[in-house]
């Protein structure tokens, strides 16, 4: 019923494949009794957040890399150190003079001066299930509050003032298939083999007349998404060249982005990308660069995240959209500093990496950084909430606002967290 | 203590208070001294806390919360005295009172505006808050004697009216530390107004006097020192709605009665008696959940209309269909899912359900093998329910919301704030259940433990809100205390059990509990009609708690009758029930129903699958109570199940409703087939989807858009039919 205790890991992430979800991650915010509902958000005056910083992303696209990635096999390499800890992929200078990303990123390198790196990520949580919900929603988990992500918050605020023709309400859209499969399609969203838009229409028409117009009719955002070419077109990767989705990679992962631009174009507010499979605690190189054993062109996590995330970026810059568009790259906390006997890296939740992108945010900067070895902060030191906190602003959702839980329990949009002045 | 605060020390006894034995025999005689002249010394239970109370400062969104607010920590609505004593008085290098002048205290500076406090003004400078505040200070801010609250009593008194809006003088009194007068305790009770802030008006703060701005039904929470209370409020309509009568034919019943004392005092009139064939769908989904096929439409209508509804539920009742139904119910209930990886546990569970129901079993029966069945859970189905949870404090809150129909979970970390129960009852109820092993053969085990979070020590075993049970040593002991729990929980000398399953049935049969939600029966959230709550429980009990009793004392109602809202009439509080609230169907009730009304034969009914994690892609999309999803205890009332985006497309383009339209074995199909004229298909379709039959105009204005070459006309009828099925008409009852 409720608890994440009692939830079994990865229940829905039964799938190696990537996945896209319009709105929020959060898939323990099911029907809790006391889940805090942003439903019920009261919105304060405005004061303290009237800064400039102040919601400038109007959207969003969260790439969860799930299962907690490698700061030293991404934005965090050392260089200089014994060889157990720096890793067998190696470094790549990147555009920021004197900082490097690993060896597997050399596209994101080359985008970096678009970037804010965070390298001083720190949180006392090594289990994934309770590290995801710290990330996610600022808060630290408790058995009783199943507290709601930034996300969740930030698309039910941006949905009370927001028209675009993909009315989602309150509760998130999954896309069930795989963009990344040759047939891929939303589920339900095509119309049904036997009927055509004429026979749809004549369905709506018929509804119409047996509905009491006062009350509204129950359907029709759905007629909508049918039957707007819209929204028919931004689900439509055909519509990209082959040249556009192959740089993007054309599996799972790459066309999720590509699909991720694609809605935020159409003024999506936030749209969350999963790629499962980095909890890699043995052997990593495998998962990580080559894919599976014995691959000569590495398609591993990192080259597949690389390919995308910069294929990603790149578009929104040229389409003029990064400046409102906010990228995050992260995962649930970063893996220890030494590689185990088993070739893999364990988890590390001391300090870890989490890359931000476009939205207003500072580019070309590293924020905070780590010890010699990746193991601790030395500063800045900024909790996941401080984070979130600080998203927030930038999405702008009031992190002091309150809201109450459907048992009338009040509790604030982010409670510990304090804004990162640097990114603001 | 600081030592500073020990200079200014008026009084050598507040020191020595919980300091020595030298100081306890002290106390103990200022204690009778002081109760024998009421509380006059300055108390910071009584003074302090009650104010702070009042004014927010300890609220959940405020330094309440669990993390305070700006290194501020105070517990929840003053439930822990002593903490909140120690970091308002030591705490913070004890800067929050200042013994040189109490009114520049941070305690006092702050909320009252005077140096930036985030939590803005919450008392002015000179109020009476403020005055006493600073009295307290200059009395050496003593802790004074501990607060007991022997009774507490709040009360409501009409004012007259300035306007046309009633205006009340609100009054608490308490009986305090073994004193024998009730001291007025009103100005020091936190007022709170439910449901929202508009519906009520403060005239003034002092005494508390407030006007209803709105007609309807109001609640109010007192709460002082630990203790709540709540008031219900009513205020008149105007001049509501058209008067309609009532059908001879339905007499008032005596459940009538008590609903119409609750439109009296708000000037309410109910809404007509629905037509017979509506009550039927209605009756027919309530008690079997099926929509009434066109044979038990005709058979009905060949009934003698004074007593063909009761004949109807009588059949219904002695149904087989109403055996799979309330196995269905029963399941939902209990929060039946299958035992991991022990396929034999979860048969054994479902089969004891399923037999259970349709043995018309005694409900209190079930419940009780429930919490009380040990042995091998691989042939005591019942012995499972245990085992549905993973340890003692989610047994714990398990039932309490199963069987008590309370949200006891809430006192885990902090005293229910808004019932009666405390971390105390929380763990120690938990602590009872510490005694079973969850294991395939469940038994009582001796030793079992779980920590109480306010003593962080191992919990005593306890009845909520009662006595201290024994510790649980060895397995007899275990044994005992888990059966006083059950003989508590189904005493009948006060039928908590039973008011929760009539609450239950009564919300199953209306779309909304009298306690609303269904599940959380508490002392601040009152029955809108408790008397007619008591009365239920009283002939369920008097009926061996069978459900069918109840539901067909309900069905038989004028209230449940009753024609749903219109949008034309001004919407009313549903809590009066002077009209229908729609409600929706739960979704296996709604996905056999659309077979159903097509006419299609179904192999296995959706109600039949007791297992909720069976394999259904439409199911899931529809909102059952799936895999992980907790679920509401009744489906959504106001009707309509296509909440969510991917339900709508899921409906309007999915496989569940368009392959049963076009099921060559639709009566669509079979009657065009067999040359019935296009009015008699689209006659029939109204009787088999809405369960009545068309009116002339509506038969006669879809007849005339029926196109005329044959293939075009059976996707019209498609298409119709699925407009049909989409319609609140026939989602809803």
């Amino acid at each position: 019923m409720r608890g994440v205790g009692s939830l079994k890991r990865y229940s829905t992430f039964s799938t190696r494949r990537s996945f896209l979800r319009i709105g929020a991650l959060a898939p323990w915010c099911m029907a809790s009794p006391c889940m805090a509902s942003p439903c019920m958000a009261r919105v304060g005056d405005l004061g303290a957040y009237e800064g400039t910083s102040f919601g400038t992303a109007k959207s969003c696209i969260l790439l969860w890399l799930d299962g907690g990635p490698s700061h030293l096999e991404t934005f965090d390499p050392k260089i200089d150190v014994p060889r157990e800890v720096q890793g067998p992929l190696g470094t790549t200078p990147t555009r920021i003079p004197g900082v490097h990303f690993s060896g597997e990123l050399e596209r994101c390198a080359k985008l970096a001066d678009e970037m804010t790196i965070i390298r001083s990520m720190t949180s006392p949580l090594g289990e994934h299930g309770l590290a995801n919900q710290y990330a996610l929603s600022g808060y630290l988990p408790s058995p009783n509050v199943q507290y709601p992500s930034f996300g969740s918050i930030a698309s039910h605020q941006r949905a009370l003032d927001w028209k675009g023709f993909l009315g989602v309400g309150d509760e998130p859209f999954w896309v069930h298939s795989d963009p990344g499969s040759p047939s891929f399609q939303v589920r339900d969203l095509e119309i049904h083999p036997s009927l055509d838009p004429t026979r749809l229409e004549r369905r709506r028409e018929m509804l119409d007349r047996l509905q009491d117009s006062r009350k509204g009719s129950g359907f029709r955002g759905a007629f909508e998404w049918i039957l707007s070419p819209q929204a028919k077109r931004a689900f439509d990767l055909k519509q990209e060249s082959d040249a556009t989705r192959e740089r993007y990679g054309l599996r799972s992962f790459g066309q999720s982005c590509l699909l991720a631009r694609r809605l935020v174009e159409q003024r999506v507010p936030f749209v969350t990308v999963v790629q499962p499979g980095w909890d890699t605690h043995e052997n990593m190189v495998v998962p990580l660069r080559d894919g599976f054993a014995g691959a000569k062109v590495g398609v591993g996590l990192i080259p597949t995240f690389d390919q995308a995330a910069s294929a990603l970026i790149e578009d929104l810059r040229q389409g003029g959209l990064l400046d409102e568009t906010m990228v995050i790259a992260m995962g649930e906390f970063g893996r220890t500093p030494k590689v185990n006997t088993r070739g893999g890296r364990d988890h590390w939740p001391r300090v870890y990496s989490v890359m931000l992108c476009g939205g207003g945010l500072p580019r070309g900067v590293v924020y905070g950084s780590s010890d010699r070895i990746g193991e601790s902060p030395i500063d800045h030191p900024t909790s996941p909430s401080d984070l979130v906190h600080t998203l927030l602003i930038r999405l702008g959702v009031r992190p002091d606002q309150t809201l109450m839980t459907p048992e009338g329990r009040p509790i604030r949009v982010n409670q510990h967290g304090r804004p990162i002045d640097a990114l603001l | 203590m600081h030592p500073r605060h020990l200079e200014r020390l008026g009084c050598i006894g507040w020191y020595f208070s919980g300091r020595s034995l030298l100081g306890v025999v002290i106390w103990l005689f200022l204690f009778v001294r002081i109760f024998a002249q009421e509380i006059s010394e300055p108390s910071f239970e009584l003074d302090v806390l009650t104010l702070l109370t009042k004014h927010g400062c300890n609220s959940g969104a405020c330094h309440g919360a669990v993390a305070g607010r700006g290194e501020f920590y105070l517990s929840l609505w003053g439930s822990n005295p002593k903490a909140d004593y120690d970091q308002i008085v030591h705490a913070f290098k004890s800067r929050r009172v200042r013994f040189a002048s109490p009114e520049e205290s941070l305690l006092i500076a702050k909320p009252s505006g005077r140096i930036a406090h985030e939590g803005q003004e919450r008392f002015e400078p000179d109020s009476p808050t403020a005055d006493t505040l600073i009295r307290w200070i200059a009395a050496g801010a003593p802790f004074g004697p501990s607060l007991r609250v022997e009774d507490f009593q709040v009360s409501a008194e009409p004012i007259e009216p300035s306007s046309d809006r009633s205006g009340y003088r609100l009054r608490a009194s308490a009986r305090l530390n073994g004193s024998e007068n009730l001291l007025d305790v009103s100005d020091r009770t936190t007022w709170e107004t439910e449901p929202d802030g508009d519906s009520m008006g403060w005239i003034q703060q002092s005494p508390p006097t407030l006007r209803l701005l709105r007609p309807g039904r109001h609640w109010i929470t007192a709460r002082f020192a630990g203790q709540v209370r709540s008031l219900v409020l009513i205020e008149r309509y105007q001049d509501q709605g058209p008067v309609l009568a009532g059908s001879a034919l339905d007499p008032m019943s005596w459940i009538d009665q008590e609903v119409q004392d609750g439109l009296d005092r708000a000037n309410l009139k109910p809404l007509a008696i629905a037509d017979d064939l509506t009550w039927l769908r209605r009756a027919s989904l309530d008690f079997v959940g099926r929509i009434p096929s066109l044979g038990e439409i005709a058979e009905f209508q060949g009934l003698d209309p004074s007593t063909r509804k009761t004949q109807t539920v009588d059949r219904l009742i002695e149904s087989e269909a109403f055996g799979t139904y309330w196995a269905y119910k029963l399941a939902r209930w209990v929060g039946f899912r299958p035992i991991a990886s022990e396929p034999q546990a979860t048969d054994a569970f479902e089969q004891y359900l399923r037999r259970s129901a349709v043995e018309r079993r005694s409900w209190k029966q079930i419940a009780q093998e429930l919490v009380l069945s040990t042995g091998d859970s691989h042939r005591e189905g019942a012995a499972n329910f245990v085992r549905l949870a993973s340890d003692p404090r989610v047994h714990a809150e398990r039932i309490g919301s199963v069987f008590l129909g309370i949200r006891i979970g809430c006192a885990n970390c902090h005293n229910h704030p808004l019932d009666r129960w405390t971390q105390d009852d929380y763990h120690g109820l938990a602590a009872i259940l510490a005694g079973i092993d969850r294991g395939r053969e469940v038994r009582y085990i001796g030793g079992g433990q779980v920590t109480n979070l306010r003593t962080r020590e191992a919990a005593i075993p306890r009845l909520p809100g009662e006595e201290f049970l024994s510790l649980q040593s060895d397995a007899q002991a275990a044994q005992a205390n888990v059966e006083r729990l059950s003989a508590w929980i189904f005493d009948e000398k006060d039928p908590r059990f039973a008011r929760m399953l009539a609450n239950r049935l009564w919300g199953a049969m209306m779309g909304r509990g009298l306690v609303e939600p269904l599940d959380d029966l508490r002392e601040t959230n009152p029955a809108s009609h408790p008397r007619l709550l008591d009365r239920l429980a009283k002939s369920l009990i008097d009926a061996d708690y069978q459900p069918a009793s109840i539901l067909k004392l309900i069905a038989l109602s004028q209230t449940y009758a009753r024609v749903e809202v219109d949008a034309s009439v001004t919407r009313l509080d549903p809590s009066f029930y002077a009209a229908r609230e729609p409600k929706a169907m739960a979704p296996e009730v709604l996905y056999d129903a659309i077979h159903d009304a097509l006419g299609l034969s179904v192999e296995s009914r959706a109600i039949g699958w007791l297992d909720p994690t069976t394999p259904s892609e439409s199911l899931d999309v529809l909102g059952r109570c799936g895999r992980m999803v907790g679920c509401s205890p009744e489906p959504l009332r106001g009707g309509a199940i296509q909440q969510s985006l991917g339900q709508q497309l899921h409906w309007i383009n999915g496989p569940l409703v368009n392959r049963a339209i076009q099921s060559p074995e639709s009566f669509i199909r079979r009657e065009s087939g067999s040359g019935a004229s296009d009015v008699e298909i689209l006659a029939m379709g109204y009787l088999r989807f809405f369960g009545q039959p068309g009116t002339q105009e509506e038969l006669r204005d879809w007849g005339s858009q029926i196109p005329q070459r044959t293939e075009e006309k059976l996707a019209w009828f498609e298409d119709w039919a699925w407009s049909m099925l989409s319609s609140p008409r026939f989602l809803n009852h």
